[in-house]
């Protein structure tokens, strides 16, 4: 479909904040997120890309070939709303053949164009209904055919599930995904949720304060962290800052608040370091052991296949996941009595630290 | 416990009832006697002489042709100004649209004299015109006959169209238009497929609204149209004078079928209205973001619009010093506000501060009842509410003074001194505001603080006094300043019911408008004018978006 580049985009608005410089490269075909914080800056990147908001440097490219002088209805993009901003005086068929409509398309071809996309998307048998008599997620799936009627090369998907309930957002998140595959159109998708990212994206950006800071496919952002700031905003990984106060054949031991842990890695004695533990891979023990450490048991939580177990290191909140349910029930009544816990120091991943960012970036939405 | 309890409830529903009692007896029974009892006893005309008689036929074609051409002009003249108030960022855009109030609470007779003194001859674009073309006499007259008609109703129902049609525009959200440039729409196609529909019911309301007020108009018509042009309402007016009250309540039955048709009409249009509230964010850009000949073209209308609302009422100011027959600045009209006896401004002055200081004090008192009537869980009760309130919008206030006069004047033997009926006309007609004033209020107040009195133990009266009461004070001061400014203010009722001792400034401007007594009317208009500038800027200050909503 089309190869989107985008080249130290950046928009500086009224109030002072400002968003980018932005470089992000989406391959023809290929499914990328924008994630971040509310704030960071996705959304009017978004919106940037489809025109409504003028960059006041940069450049963007579609196919190689700037876009910046074409207005949005020229651009072949289709675009969902989180609010669908389907037409309340139409009829759902009406909304979805607006843009054939406005291109001056025979009518037999607009029928039959339309109930293409209602196949695709399920909702032939609401063609007929107003777009107050639909639900939510019938919504979005009207919003979406509405977008593709024309062909997009393009299509731009700004938070669509997140007014949704769970599992509804679940069953569309797949659907969303099928339908991006089936037609090979360049997607972008922005939302501030990692679980969705994870569960629909090929590629994910994730945006700080207006700046991409790390760029990559689902697992590998998650195993590995650019930084601290996005080790956190991941959540996937207890995180442990220290000081190294002795370094040996790559083994490394940090003094963290007085706990000193033994971490597989380089670094300078005296130079301070972040790292994290993945839920789990953090050992706990109902015994004192080698490399284990006192800590207190905050909450037990059951989910699917697991336990989810708090516990307090020292000053610092740790997070585990257990599955022994004998493991799970001890630890439940465990009390004001210590447990013991620990990790692997080859289960560790060393975090760059973040850079401090100059200009605080703002969403517009 | 509970005879106290079904003691209250009784109490309760009197008091919700007697306002609509009395409405039932001052305005329903009288409209309805007047209608029937001209009709079948006469004396004068019947219903079947006055239809076919061509005088109506005339009187009826003209009251619908200027209701048209006025309600058609003041839609082309008002989306415009909707559009640029909802959409372009300029300095002062609030007070722009807090002040287009103004013109509607301003009293028909004063927009005539500030018509006059603008546009009429020697008035002060009459005046440029003589200096630019360095004729002698007058060279334009837009105030008078048709065309001062139909500028006149304009100038009364821009700011109508304006406002009603910005608050539909403002419940458009911009994603929803932004989706219709992304989907390929044109500014053309947008604005025809998307914005026109979206905005369809406002516009369609308002220009109902504007043609009910048109058609109705007496002050205007009268004045303006110096005798050569004749509306039903005056034709009412005039068969009643001369005692042909088979054809004033002919007249008033055809009058009352189209008010009622397009009222109906309109209930149905605004109820239709689906859209919901303000969006968060509207579109808007600023003035300088426009093209050239956008900006131009905005200007050139400002202007326009400037002159035409404007500019009467800066010439009320002018007008009340400048005399234009002598050429001279005078403070005679000033001082004639103060002479008493026969021909001074004195009494019509205390007339009118009585008549509408009493009216305005029933319109509150019956306006708290009806405004809680209107908002109760009954639908009944609420629906008979809204009708009495708004039964006087539909019914023209010379239809109610005809009926006040023959059913409740001759049987008190109030035709020697009938400044009670004064009272009640103004009351009726100050009526609906105060009680959407107050409505308005009623239903901001949190459920769940009048909730806590009675848990707190707050007997139903103690919960009135000292929880409801003040919490609606803002509405009540709205609402009884806007009844004051139009009581004080009506002129046709009055003109129609009123003997000379009873005269109120509205109808003392008409009289010396007759006899071109300028600096006179315009003195008094200023009177006028000043008091409804008060009112406007009390009721910004207390609340402007009940000020707003009440129309």
């Amino acid at each position: 479909m089309v190869r989107v580049e985008l080249r130290r985009l950046r928009r500086v608005f009224g109030d002072g904040t400002s968003v980018g410089p932005v470089d992000l490269t989406v391959e023809d075909g290929q499914f990328m997120t924008l994630l971040g914080p509310s704030g960071a800056g996705k959304t009017t990147t978004l919106r940037m890309i489809a025109g409504f908001i003028r960059p006041d440097s940069g450049n963007l490219l579609f196919d190689g070939e700037s876009v910046l002088q074409i207005p949005p209805r020229d651009r072949g993009i289709g675009m969902v709303f989180q609010s669908t901003a389907l037409f309340p005086h139409m009829t759902v068929f009406q909304n979805i053949a607006f843009s054939l409509d406005m291109a001056g398309w025979k009518h037999e071809d607009v029928v039959a164009r339309v109930e293409e996309l209602a196949s695709l998307l399920r909702i032939r048998r609401l063609l007929r209904r107003r777009v107050d008599e639909i639900s939510g997620g019938e919504a979005q799936r009207v919003a979406l055919a509405r977008a593709l009627a024309r062909d997009p090369r393009l299509l731009l998907l700004d938070e669509p599930l997140s007014a949704l309930d769970p599992q509804l957002r679940e069953r569309l998140q797949l659907e969303i995904r099928r339908i991006q595959r089936k037609l090979g159109i360049t997607t972008i998708y922005v939302t501030h949720s990692q679980e969705e990212a994870f569960a629909i994206s090929d590629r994910i950006a994730i945006l700080r304060d207006g700046i991409v800071v790390q760029v990559g496919e689902p697992e590998d952002v998650y195993e590995h962290p650019a930084d601290e700031f996005v080790a956190r905003f991941l959540g996937g990984g207890n995180i442990f800052k220290g000081q190294v106060v002795a370094a040996s054949n790559g083994l490394l031991t940090v003094d963290v608040h007085e706990i000193r842990f033994e971490v597989a890695g380089e670094s300078p004695v005296g130079s301070t370091i972040a790292f994290s533990v993945k839920p789990e891979d953090i050992i706990i023990d109902l015994d004192a052991g080698a490399n284990l450490h006192p800590a207190y048991v905050q909450s037990v939580i059951p989910q699917l296949g697991s336990y989810r177990v708090t516990l307090r290191l020292n000053d610092q909140q740790v997070v585990a996941i257990v599955r022994s349910t004998t493991l799970a029930r001890h630890l439940r009544s465990a009390g004001d009595m210590a447990v013991y816990v620990g990790f692997e120091p080859t289960d560790v991943a060393i975090i760059p630290p973040s850079e401090p960012v100059a200009t605080s970036g703002r969403d517009i939405a | 416990m509970l005879k106290r309890g079904r003691r209250e409830a009784l109490l309760g529903a009197v008091v919700l009832a007697s306002p609509i009692a009395l409405l039932l007896a001052f305005v329903v029974y009288p409209v309805v006697y007047v209608l029937v009892a001209g009709l079948v006893y006469g004396p004068g005309s019947t219903l079947i002489d006055t239809l076919q008689s061509p005088v109506t036929q005339r009187v009826l074609s003209f009251t619908l042709a200027q209701a048209i051409l006025s309600t058609g002009l003041t839609v082309v003249l008002g989306l415009p100004a909707a559009v640029l108030l909802t959409r372009v960022e300029f300095r002062g855009r609030s007070f722009v649209r807090a002040a287009m109030i103004v013109p509607f609470v301003l009293p028909p007779i004063v927009v005539v004299v500030g018509f006059i003194r603008m546009f009429g001859p020697y008035g002060v674009l009459d005046t440029m015109a003589m200096v630019l073309t360095g004729s002698g006499r007058p060279v334009v007259d837009l105030s008078s006959g048709l065309t001062g008609i139909v500028l006149a109703h304009a100038f009364y129902n821009i700011p109508l169209v304006a406002l009603m049609v910005s608050a539909a525009l403002e419940t458009l959200t911009p994603e929803i238009e932004e989706m219709a440039e992304l989907l390929g729409a044109s500014t053309v196609q947008k604005w025809r497929h998307i914005v026109l529909p979206h905005i369809r019911s406002g516009l369609v309301a308002s220009a109902l609204l504007t043609f009910l007020f048109c058609f109705m108009s007496f002050p205007i018509v009268l004045a303006l149209g110096q005798g050569r042009y004749s509306t039903l309402e005056v034709q009412i007016w005039s068969a009643f004078r001369y005692f042909d009250y088979g054809q004033a309540s002919s007249l008033a039955l055809v009058q009352l079928a189209v008010t009622l048709t397009v009222a109906v009409v309109y209930v149905l249009v605004s109820g239709q209205d689906s859209s919901s509230g303000r969006s968060g964010r509207i579109k808007t850009v600023t003035f300088g973001q426009l093209p050239f000949w956008w900006r131009a073209l905005a200007a050139a209308y400002t202007v326009l619009l400037v002159v035409l609302l404007a500019g009467p009422i800066a010439a009320i100011v002018y007008g009340a010093f400048y005399d234009p027959i002598t050429h001279e600045i005078s403070l005679d009209g000033m001082a004639n506000l103060l002479r008493p006896g026969v021909g001074g401004g004195l009494a019509p002055l205390v007339n009118s501060v009585a008549y509408a200081g009493l009216a305005t004090v029933f319109a509150i008192v019956l306006g708290i009842p009806l405004a809680y009537a209107q908002v109760s869980s009954r639908r009944r009760v609420s629906v008979l509410s809204s009708a009495m309130t708004l039964f006087p919008l539909g019914i023209s206030s010379i239809t109610i003074a005809y009926g006040l006069m023959r059913a409740i004047a001759v049987p008190l033997g109030l035709s020697i001194s009938p400044w009670p009926l004064i009272v009640i006309a103004q009351t009726v007609i100050g009526l609906p505001f105060s009680t959407r004033a107050i409505e308005i209020a009623r239903r901001k107040i949190d459920p769940g603080l009048l909730d806590q009195a009675d848990i707190l133990g707050a007997s139903r009266l103690q919960r009135l006094f000292f929880v409801e009461l003040p919490l609606l004070a803002p509405g009540i001061l709205v609402g009884g300043v806007f009844a004051f400014a139009m009581a004080i203010g009506e002129m046709s009722a009055t003109l129609f019911i009123a003997l000379p001792q009873n005269y109120t400034l509205a109808v003392a401007i008409y009289q010396y408008l007759a006899v071109r007594k300028f600096l006179e009317a315009g003195a008094a208009a200023l009177v006028l004018v000043i008091i409804c500038l008060v009112a406007f800027l009390v009721m910004e200050r207390v609340s402007g978006e009940t000020a707003g909503g009440t129309i």
